[in-house]
C-alpha cells in the first residue's frame, strides 16, 4: 500500500494546547502530516499525562490511554515560559512556525509576551488559534470550565434525558470532541487565505459557542415560540417509532428510527407483525405519535426476544434504519466497520504493549493517516533546539543547566 | 440590515452542496467562512425542508426552521440531477466548483454517471466529499441510518443516561453534527494540500459512525476494554469531582458545579465563609456531618472515592443561592461553575450577545424577526459570519444558471417547463 498523502506536510505548529479539546485539535494536524511541536514544562505539564487509564504493565516512560489518543504523531519539547530566556526561545520557534495554538483562559499568552501582537512582530504572517472557554472578549471572558461546564453552558445538558426527571446531562463531554473539528475548519480556512494572500491572522474560538452551536434549530425555534421544549427522551417529532428498545440479554438494546409510510410497512413486515401495519392506532405518522407508548410496548415485545445484532441485521435487510446500541466491547470486538477501518494499534514507548487508538475518522483517497505513539515529555528537545533552531551544543547545555529547557 | 461583513477566508471557494441532514451542517460551516455554497435541491425541494421544527402558519417548503438554521449562508437552486439535462448542468457547475458535498448511498452518484471519477474528468482539481452512515467500504456500507442510529452505532448513546434507564440519545442530532464537522474540516485539509501541490482531485470519505465515535474517547477508551476488560456503563452525569456535578439552586434552576483538584483550598475557603454566615451549614467546620476540613479530604483520590459525600455538601451550598448569584460567586472564587442553560437562557446570555453570536434576522417567508445561533469563532482579518439567510426554494436558480453558467433566458425557461429546474 502506498504511503497516505500528507496534505499538511510542510506546515509547522507551535502547540501550547493542553487537556483534551486542544490536543485533539493539534492531533488532526499532526496525523495529516504537520510538524506539531507540543510545548510543556516539568512544572506545568499537560495534566492529561497523569490523568487517564493505565495499562497494568506501564512503566515510567509509558503514556496513558487518553494522552495517547489526543497526541499521536506529535513532537514534545519543554520550555519554561516563566523565564525571560524561555520566552525569547519561544519567539525564535515562532519565527520558524506557521501556526501557534493555545487554549488558556485569560490573558496568559499576553502576560508571557506571547500574545498575537507580540508574535506578529516576530512572524508577520503567523496564524494564532486561541480557544478559551468563553472566547477572548466579553464580560465573562475569564470564566473557567472543563467540558462539564462547557456542555452545560451551551445547552447540551438541557437537551438530554426524560421529561419530568432531574437533568441527567450528556455523559461524553461532547464539545471537547466537536471543538477540534470546528477549530480545524477555521484554521484551514485561515491557512487557505494566507496561501492566497500572504496574510496571517488571529482566530478566537469560544468553546461555549461551539457547544451552543450544536443545538441545531433550538434557539431559532425558541425565538419563534417562546417555549422551552421538554427534554426529548429518545423521541423525535419526525420519526416514529424512534428510540432504544431492549433486546435479549443483559443490558442489550437496539436503536430504531422509522420515518414515513414505506419505512413503516417495511418495519412491520421485518418484525413479522403484519397486524401492526393494519392497526388503526398506527395507521399514520400522526396516529403513531399519538399512541407511541403502546407502539413502543408492542415493539419491545418483539425486540426483547431477539439478540441485538441479529435483530439489526434483519431490519437492515428489510431496509429499516436500526443499529445496536454499541458499547466499547461491541466496537472493538464485533463491529466489522470499526474493527477493519477505525482502530489502530500503536506501541507504547518501550514496546511492551500496544495502545488501541482512534484513527482519524476520515479518509482521503481511500487512506486514513497512520499513527505513531504520543511523545514522552521533552523527547524531541535536542532535535528541535539543536536541529531546527541550530543552537550549539554549549548553548543547548546552558539552557538545560538554567532549567529553561526542563 | 447591517452592512455585509468583509469577505471570509474562503471567498474564492465554491461548494456544490447536495447533502441531506447527515451533511447539511458542513455546507453551513463553509458558508460561514465565506465560501460560495450552492445548495442543489430536487425541483420539489429536499427532505431537509420537511424537518421539524416547523413554523406555524408557514406552508412548506419555507416553514422549516431546521432548513432555516442549517442552510443559512447558502445560495439555493433546484436541479433534477436524475435527468440527463440536469446531470449535464451539474457537470457545468462542477467545472466552476472546488468542492462537491454529498450524502447519497454509496454508488448512487456513480450510477447516475456523476460519481467522483466521472466528475474529475470534468474538473481535475475537484474535491469530492461523501458523508455516509458507515463510509464507502465494508460490510455495513449500505446500512441505512438516522442520527439516532448513528449515536447508537458509534458508542455515544450507550454512555448516556442513568443506570437502569435505556441509553439516552444526545439531543439535537449530535451524530449528524459530528459527521458534518469532520467532513468540512477534512475537505479543507485536502483543499490546502491540493493548492500546495498545485492542483489535483481528491476523494474525501467520511463515516458518521467513526466521526461520532470520537466523543467516546475519554469516557470509554478502547483500552478500557483491551487492557482491562472493562466496559464502562451508564452512570448518569459524572463530573471531574468523581460524582454528580449538576445541582439545583434556590430558584430551582440547575447549575454545573465542579471543584477541580487544584482548587480545593478555594472551595474550603468558601465553606468557611459560608459557615461565618450560616453556622453549622453542610460541610462547614463544626457541622455535624463528616467535615471536609479533616485531613483525609486533602487527598484528591479520597475525594473521588467519597464523591457522593462531597456532592451532598455542594448540593447544600447550591441550594442556598439563586443560580445567577452562585455562578458569578463561584467563578469569582475560581471554581468551575456554569449554568445548565436552556435555549431561553442562551438567547438571553450577555456573553454570547456581546460576542455577536446571536443572529437576529427577518425571516423572509413569515416576516417575523427570529434569532438563530451563529458562528463559533471570530477571525481578525477575514470575518466569519452568517452572510445571508437560508434560500427560498430555487431562489438563486436564475443568477446561477443564467449568470454563472450564462444560459440564455429562453433556455432557463425551457428547463423549468421540462421540470429540470
Amino acid at each position: 500500500m502506498n504511503e497516505p498523502w500528507q496534505p499538511l506536510s510542510g506546515l509547522r505548529v507551535l502547540d501550547f494546547f493542553w487537556l483534551i479539546a486542544g490536543p485533539s485539535t493539534s492531533r488532526v494536524l499532526s496525523d495529516y502530516g504537520a510538524e506539531v511541536l507540543k510545548v510543556e514544562t516539568a512544572t506545568r505539564m499537560d495534566q492529561i499525562r497523569q490523568a487517564g487509564l493505565w495499562h497494568p504493565a506501564s512503566t515510567a516512560g509509558s503514556a496513558n490511554a487518553v494522552f495517547t489518543d489526543c497526541n499521536t504523531n506529535k513532537q514534545s519539547i519543554t520550555l519554561d515560559l516563566n523565564k525571560a530566556e524561555g520566552v525569547e526561545i519561544a519567539k525564535r520557534l515562532v519565527a520558524e512556525c506557521d501556526v501557534v495554538t493555545n487554549n488558556f483562559t485569560g490573558e496568559r499568552m499576553d502576560r508571557w509576551g506571547l500574545g498575537y501582537a507580540d508574535l506578529a512582530t516576530v512572524k508577520p504572517d503567523i496564524i494564532m488559534l486561541t480557544m478559551p472557554v468563553m472566547g477572548t472578549t466579553g464580560p465573562y471572558r475569564n470564566y473557567g470550565a472543563n467540558g462539564n461546564g462547557v456542555i452545560a453552558f451551551g445547552g447540551l445538558d438541557s437537551n438530554m434525558g426524560f421529561p419530568g426527571r432531574e437533568p441527567v446531562g450528556m455523559a461524553p463531554l461532547y464539545s471537547d470532541f466537536a471543538a477540534p473539528y470546528f477549530a480545524i475548519t477555521t484554521l484551514m480556512a485561515a491557512l487557505h487565505h494566507r496561501q492566497r494572500t500572504g496574510e496571517g491572522q488571529f482566530i478566537d474560538l469560544s468553546q461555549a459557542q461551539v457547544a451552543a452551536g450544536l443545538l441545531g434549530a433550538g434557539v431559532l425555534e425558541h425565538s419563534a415560540t417562546a417555549v422551552v421544549p421538554p427534554p426529548p427522551g429518545n423521541r423525535s417529532p419526525d420519526y416514529c417509532p424512534h428510540g432504544a428498545f431492549r433486546c435479549d440479554g443483559d443490558d442489550r438494546w437496539l436503536a430504531l428510527a422509522v420515518r414515513g409510510e414505506d419505512q413503516w410497512r417495511r418495519f412491520c413486515a421485518a418484525i413479522d407483525r403484519p397486524g401492526l401495519a393494519t392497526d388503526e392506532r398506527f395507521a399514520t405518522h400522526e396516529a403513531r405519535k399519538g399512541n407511541e407508548d403502546e407502539l413502543d410496548g408492542a415493539i419491545e415485545q418483539w425486540t426483547s426476544t431477539q439478540p441485538a445484532w441479529t435483530a439489526v441485521r434483519g431490519l437492515q435487510v428489510a431496509g429499516v434504519a436500526a443499529a445496536v446500541v454499541s458499547n466499547i466491547e461491541d466496537l472493538v470486538t464485533l463491529d466489522p466497520q470499526m474493527r477493519q477501518f477505525h482502530w489502530q494499534d500503536v506501541e507504547d514507548a518501550d514496546g511492551a504493549f500496544a495502545h488501541t487508538v482512534h484513527g482519524q475518522p476520515s479518509r482521503i483517497d481511500g487512506q486514513t493517516p497512520q499513527l505513531r505513539r504520543a511523545p514522552g515529555m521533552g523527547e524531541h528537545n535536542e532535535q528541535v533546539y539543536r536541529g531546527l533552531l541550530g543552537l550549539s551544543e554549549d548553548e543547548y547545555v546552558q539552557l538545560l543547566v538554567d532549567e529553561v529547557i526542563n | 440590515m447591517t452592512a455585509l461583513p468583509a469577505d471570509g477566508p474562503l471567498a474564492d471557494v465554491r461548494v456544490l452542496d447536495l447533502a441531506t441532514e447527515m451533511g447539511v451542517f458542513a455546507g453551513r460551516l463553509l458558508a460561514e467562512l465565506g465560501a460560495d455554497v450552492i445548495r442543489i435541491e430536487p425541483p420539489g425541494g429536499d427532505a431537509v425542508r420537511e424537518r421539524s421544527p416547523l413554523l406555524e402558519g408557514v406552508a412548506a417548503p419555507s416553514g422549516s426552521l431546521y432548513h432555516e438554521h442549517f442552510n443559512a449562508g447558502k445560495r439555493g437552486v433546484t436541479l433534477d440531477i436524475h435527468s440527463p439535462r440536469g446531470g449535464a448542468l451539474l457537470c457545468r457547475l462542477v467545472e466552476t466548483a472546488d468542492v462537491v458535498l454529498e450524502t447519497f448511498a454509496p454508488g448512487e452518484m456513480d450510477a447516475l454517471g456523476l460519481g467522483f471519477e466521472a466528475l474529475r474528468e470534468v474538473n481535475p482539481d475537484l474535491l469530492y466529499t461523501t458523508i455516509t452512515p458507515f463510509g464507502q467500504q465494508g460490510p455495513m456500507r449500505d446500512y441505512r441510518a438516522s442520527d439516532l442510529t448513528g449515536a447508537a452505532s458509534s458508542g455515544v448513546m450507550w454512555l448516556n443516561g442513568f443506570p437502569g434507564d435505556p441509553p439516552n440519545q444526545p439531543g439535537a442530532e449530535q451524530a449528524y453534527h459530528m459527521a458534518s464537522l469532520v467532513a468540512a474540516s477534512t475537505t479543507l485539509i485536502a483543499l490546502l494540500g491540493r493548492d500546495r501541490d498545485g492542483g489535483g482531485g481528491h476523494r474525501i470519505d467520511i463515516s458518521m459512525q467513526e466521526a461520532a465515535s470520537m466523543a467516546t474517547l475519554q469516557h470509554s477508551s478502547a483500552n478500557s476494554y483491551t487492557w482491562l476488560g472493562n466496559v464502562p456503563a451508564r452512570r448518569g452525569l459524572v463530573g471531574l469531582n468523581g460524582g454528580r456535578s449538576i445541582f439545583q439552586c434556590a430558584d430551582e434552576l440547575w447549575i454545573s458545579f465542579i471543584v477541580p483538584p487544584y482548587r480545593w483550598d478555594e472551595f474550603l475557603q468558601w465553606l468557611r465563609d459560608e459557615a461565618a454566615e450560616a453556622p453549622g451549614s453542610a460541610g462547614s467546620p463544626g457541622s455535624p456531618e463528616p467535615t471536609l476540613f479533616e485531613e483525609p479530604w486533602r487527598d484528591p483520590a479520597y475525594r473521588i472515592a467519597h464523591a457522593e459525600q462531597l456532592a451532598a455538601v455542594i448540593g447544600a451550598l447550591a441550594s442556598r443561592y439563586e443560580r445567577s448569584a452562585l455562578w458569578h460567586e463561584g467563578q469569582r472564587r475560581r471554581l468551575l461553575l456554569m449554568p445548565v442553560n436552556t435555549v431561553a437562557d442562551i438567547a438571553e446570555d450577555e456573553q454570547l450577545r456581546e460576542r455577536g453570536f446571536l443572529d437576529r434576522f427577518e425571516h423572509a417567508a413569515s416576516g417575523r424577526t427570529l434569532t438563530d445561533t451563529g458562528v463559533a469563532y471570530s477571525l481578525s482579518a477575514t470575518p466569519a459570519a452568517v452572510r445571508r439567510r437560508a434560500p427560498q426554494l430555487g431562489e438563486h436558480s436564475d443568477e446561477v444558471f443564467a449568470g454563472l453558467l450564462a444560459l440564455d433566458e429562453g433556455e432557463v425557461e425551457q428547463l423549468r417547463i421540462e421540470g429540470v429546474l
